[in-house]
């Protein structure tokens, strides 16, 4: 089969935050730009963060070049995002027993890198935050927000398209080639339809986030070398919280609780990891995370642990410049130039600065294209027309009930924890025929409530199946791969009434439907790679 | 004799009954609804096509090997007494899941009956639209593709909501189910069995099958089962009816012990704590999704009332399950307490922990219920046995 040909100037690879940054900005300054992804958009380390915002202020004391970065760029993704955004404000507390210097440090630290900062009594903060612990000395606001990353990415992409940007999901880079020492075009495989795709390009963006190491090695560039480094993140269920509450120490592990949707997510670790399709999750970590969870709201251990997993941060070590050479390496951020021209890595960095070093990676790209072209993305917001509301679909379901009161149900309630309507599914699967259980759960938040798909899974199955998109076949296998995919991030932080619902659920797949009885097939194309990185291994010592 | 029962399952309510009739003195402690609406509605003994010689079979700590085949025998007949059901216990029935898997059970309703996968029979599910829970072309396709002759057809039929409950009480109203029943004739082909989600009462299923002039039949749904509710009220109605007392909204949350026996259930109703004499106990508080188990944070898993040394789960939580969810089962849904021939919960040296207080149901450890298809087997035999026990005992 020949390969279907494109042209652009500039190919990204990644669809994360920082790759569809860089996707947007290229194609708002006026190059044609076409973004390549494995799998599915915030599939990797965008998917898998707490959700924080950042105020800048964790970064005070110990970075203080990002917390003004953090502050700056806060400000412009609210506004550019306004309904990926929610602007919470946040919390930093300091409790008996911590570092009592540390306060002071951080106030004047967030005086000196302008990170709008106050210092409010405790008594305020157990006003605004009821479940704080109660042995808490000193508080200080600041502008912390929550942020959803796909909504983020989604948002960021359409805005691209309308400037003729192209965005390929489940487009694997297989080759880049290069002619005259310099990039020339990157050559893809479509893993759900099977096609491959020669895009021919001037400049090649490396986004690929903890995989970048792999892309460099593609591309046959050494010296640079990008190692994934694994933090863990647990949903409890309800906002425990609500706002940021941050530990007003010197950043460590699980100091901080964020209320993101209807859940507050605890996080996190850093450690490094071998592969960034493989990222344990340790029994003690989430001990550790559940103790830190402790500390700031006691009784935290009570709560309902829903969902625990793990992310990626690509941490660069670039071998051939010394540490201190800042030319190529910004703080926290790297964009790293290669040997063969027009070939740009980009590293680190966080999602809440992910717009300003889309902005460093394209000055970069028109540097090596001989353009002169003016970023201008924090001047037009992300064409969403709403605001972010933690309850907008049930807004949205009720009026529709309302209006048909007593009457028969239209548009029945499929996922029921997170408020996902038939329609919903329906109107996806039009749009993406091809969707795995993966792509719905990612797009609608399906199983991503309480019940962890418990309810709702053979009926998006059934809905699927019905709607001509999966074989019966197809929907027994991608139904298997969703309850697997999901108990990967259960069975690590079972407890309580998770394990009451645990057994609920086992007891409705493997006996009242005996999914375990029906015949084995095949898993549709790129449907496993879509879910390659929700495989942690076996917690340590598991039977 | 003086009997307390915890848990109104199905076997804290056939345990009730059984003692009632033994002439003991029966009070029910409830803190929930019970675990019937929870399952598939019927009354599986063992994946196998001969349960009892498949018994034989199990592994050593298996709790179906201190229940004899005479106690799930009397078991069974107890409740079938209060719940009609057909089947046997020598040889399982395979009925269709609403996936369209082929599943092996001992006995069901009457409405299930027609369901029975058999060789030369030809089938049509009929699903209506607006519910949510049950999607007649996947099960059709996925038993045609294990070489069941069965084809599917959707209905428009509304009912003010989604839900199998919602359904239920539409298709109540009087006419509905003849209305039914003249659709689905309309559909059905010579020779076909009809299926159709389980969402009917026994006596409305009857109204439809006989206005469909064809065998109908019920195909079970995920929670609430509406013939696990029936079955649960027909319980509840006999206990109302031979005076056994029960308390609600109860929870047991401990109790007196003399000289090794359990003389009071302490239970907790609406704040304040009450003690209830007991002579003998029948726990049958369910499995770790009742409640009466609980794994904490810290990944230990307890008993919640008496504190009772459990056979597995002494260990972190990471002992307890693993990663493979298609897997081995997880020992976690297998953990509980194990139980001497009289079903009292044993120590670690295999000594009753209290003389009598029995154990039934979802609480004895070793049988991986949802894998092997032996969760009411073990139930209603282990009630018969805790039952002859404390009736021998007290003779």
């Amino acid at each position: 089969m020949s390969a279907k040909k494109l042209t652009c100037d500039v190919v990204i690879i990644g669809g994360g935050a920082t790759g569809v940054g860089v996707l947007r900005d290229a194609a708002m300054r006026g190059l044609k730009a076409i973004l390549v992804e494995r799998v599915d958009l915030g599939q990797g380390t965008t998917g898998r963060y707490h959700g924080l915002l950042h105020s800048g202020g964790r970064y005070v004391v110990s970075d203080p070049h990002s917390a003004t970065e953090c502050a700056e760029e806060n400000a412009i993704l609210t506004r550019i995002h306004p309904d990926a955004v929610e602007a919470t404000g946040g919390l930093f507390v300091s409790i008996e027993g911590d570092d009592e210097e540390y306060p002071d440090r951080f106030f004047k630290g967030a005086e000196e890198t302008h990170v709008p900062t106050a210092e409010i009594t405790v008594k305020e903060a157990l006003r605004r935050e009821p479940r704080l612990n109660p042995r808490t000395v000193r508080a200080f606001e600041v502008q912390d927000g929550t942020v959803d990353g796909w909504r983020m990415v989604w948002g960021a992409v359409e805005s691209a398209k309308e400037y003729g940007a192209q965005c390929l999901t489940y487009h694997r880079v297989t080759s880049i080639e290069s002619r005259d020492g310099a990039v020339s075009g990157v050559v893809c495989h479509a893993d759900k339809t099977g096609e491959d795709v020669h895009i021919e390009c001037r400049a090649v963006v490396n986004a690929a986030g903890p995989w970048a190491g792999q892309i460099v090695e593609m591309a046959g560039e050494s010296g640079v070398e990008v190692v994934p480094g694994r933090g863990i993140m647990i949903a409890m269920n309800h906002r425990l919280v609500n706002s940021v509450v941050n530990r007003c120490i010197y950043p460590a592990d699980g100091d901080i609780l964020v209320p993101v949707h209807t859940v507050s997510i605890i996080g996190t670790t850093d450690v490094r990891a071998a592969d960034a399709d493989h990222l344990k999750i340790e029994y003690n970590e989430v001990q550790q995370m559940l103790d830190a969870g402790e500390d700031l709201i006691p009784g935290f251990r009570n709560s309902r642990a829903l969902h625990v997993w793990a992310g990626a941060r690509p941490l660069l070590k670039d071998t051939r410049v010394a540490a201190d050479d800042t030319r190529h390496m910004s703080r926290g951020m790297s964009v790293v130039r290669h040997d063969v021209k027009g070939l740009i890595t980009v590293a680190g960095g966080k999602l809440t600065t992910y717009r300003l070093m889309a902005a460093r990676v394209v000055d970069a790209v028109c540097e090596e294209l001989g353009e002169n072209l003016e970023c201008t993305t924090a001047n037009e917001a992300v064409a969403t027309g709403h605001t972010y509301k933690v309850t907008h679909r049930l807004e949205t379901v009720e009026k529709a009930k309302k209006a048909d009161h007593g009457l028969p149900d239209k548009d029945p309630i499929i996922c029921e924890c997170e408020i996902v309507t038939k329609k919903m599914i329906t109107d996806l699967l039009d749009e993406q025929p091809d969707a795995t259980f993966d792509d719905l759960r990612r797009q609608l938040r399906i199983g991503m409530g309480p019940c962890q798909g418990g309810f709702c899974a053979s009926r998006t199955a059934g809905i699927a199946h019905e709607h001509g998109c999966w074989s019966a076949a197809q929907a027994t296998e991608l139904l298997r791969l969703f309850m697997k995919n999901r108990w990967s991030g259960i069975y690590p932080i079972l407890n309580g009434a998770q394990a009451r619902e645990a057994a609920l659920d086992e007891w409705i797949y493997h006996s009242t439907f005996s999914v375990d009885d029906l015949p084995v097939t095949e898993l549709p194309r790129g449907s496993e790679l879509a879910s390659a990185t929700r495989f942690p291994a076996p917690v340590g010592g598991a039977k | 004799m003086r009997t307390v029962v915890i848990g109104a399952g199905i076997a804290g309510l056939t345990a009730a009954l059984m003692l009632k009739e033994a002439g003991a003195d029966v009070t029910v402690i409830t803190f929930g609804f019970g675990g019937l609406q929870l399952g598939q509605g019927s009354i599986d003994i063992l994946d196998a096509t001969h349960p009892l010689d498949a018994i034989k079979e199990l592994p050593e700590d298996h709790p179906y090997h201190k229940i004899s085949a005479d106690s799930i025998r009397e078991g069974i007949a107890a409740f079938n007494r209060i719940v009609p059901l057909e089947g046997n216990l020598e040889t399982s029935t395979v009925l269709p899941t609403a996936l369209g898997a082929l599943r092996r059970t001992g006995f069901f309703p009457a409405s299930m009956a027609a369901g029975r996968i058999e060789e030369g029979a030809s089938y049509v599910l009929v699903g209506f639209d607006g519910l949510k829970d049950f999607y007649p072309r996947l099960a059709a396709e996925n038993l045609a593709e294990q070489g069941v002759d069965a084809r599917a057809e959707v209905i428009k039929l509304s009912a003010p909501g989604d839900t199998a409950l919602a359904y239920s009480r539409s298709l109540a109203e009087p006419g509905a189910a003849e209305e039914l029943g003249a659709r689905l004739a309309k559909i059905v082909r010579e020779g076909e069995r009809i299926g159709i989600p389980a969402v009917v009462r026994e006596d409305v299923w009857a109204r439809i099958q006989t206005a469909a002039g064809a065998p109908v039949f019920q195909i079970p749904l995920p929670p609430p089962s509406i013939p696990g509710l029936e079955m649960n009220e027909l319980l509840r109605q006999a206990c109302v009816d031979q005076r056994i007392r029960m308390h609600l909204n109860a929870k047991a949350v401990g109790a007196d012990v003399v000289d090794g026996k359990v003389t009071a259930i302490r239970t907790q109703v609406a704040g304040a704590v009450k003690k209830i004499k007991a002579d003998a106990v029948v726990y049958a508080g369910g499995g770790l999704e009742s409640g009466a188990l609980l794994l904490d944070s810290y990944g230990k898993l307890s008993e919640t009332v008496f504190d009772l040394p459990l056979a597995s789960g002494e260990g972190a939580s990471e002992d307890l399950v693993h990663g493979d969810y298609w897997g081995a089962p997880q020992p976690l849904f297998s953990a509980g307490l194990r139980v001497d021939a009289d079903m009292r919960p044993v120590d670690g040296e295999g000594q009753p922990v209290h003389d009598n207080l029995h154990a039934a149901g979802g609480l004895l450890a070793g049988a991986h219920r949802t894998h092997e298809k032996s969760g009411e087997g073990i139930a209603l035999g282990s009630a018969a046995a805790a039952v002859a026990a404390i009736t021998r005992r007290n003779a």
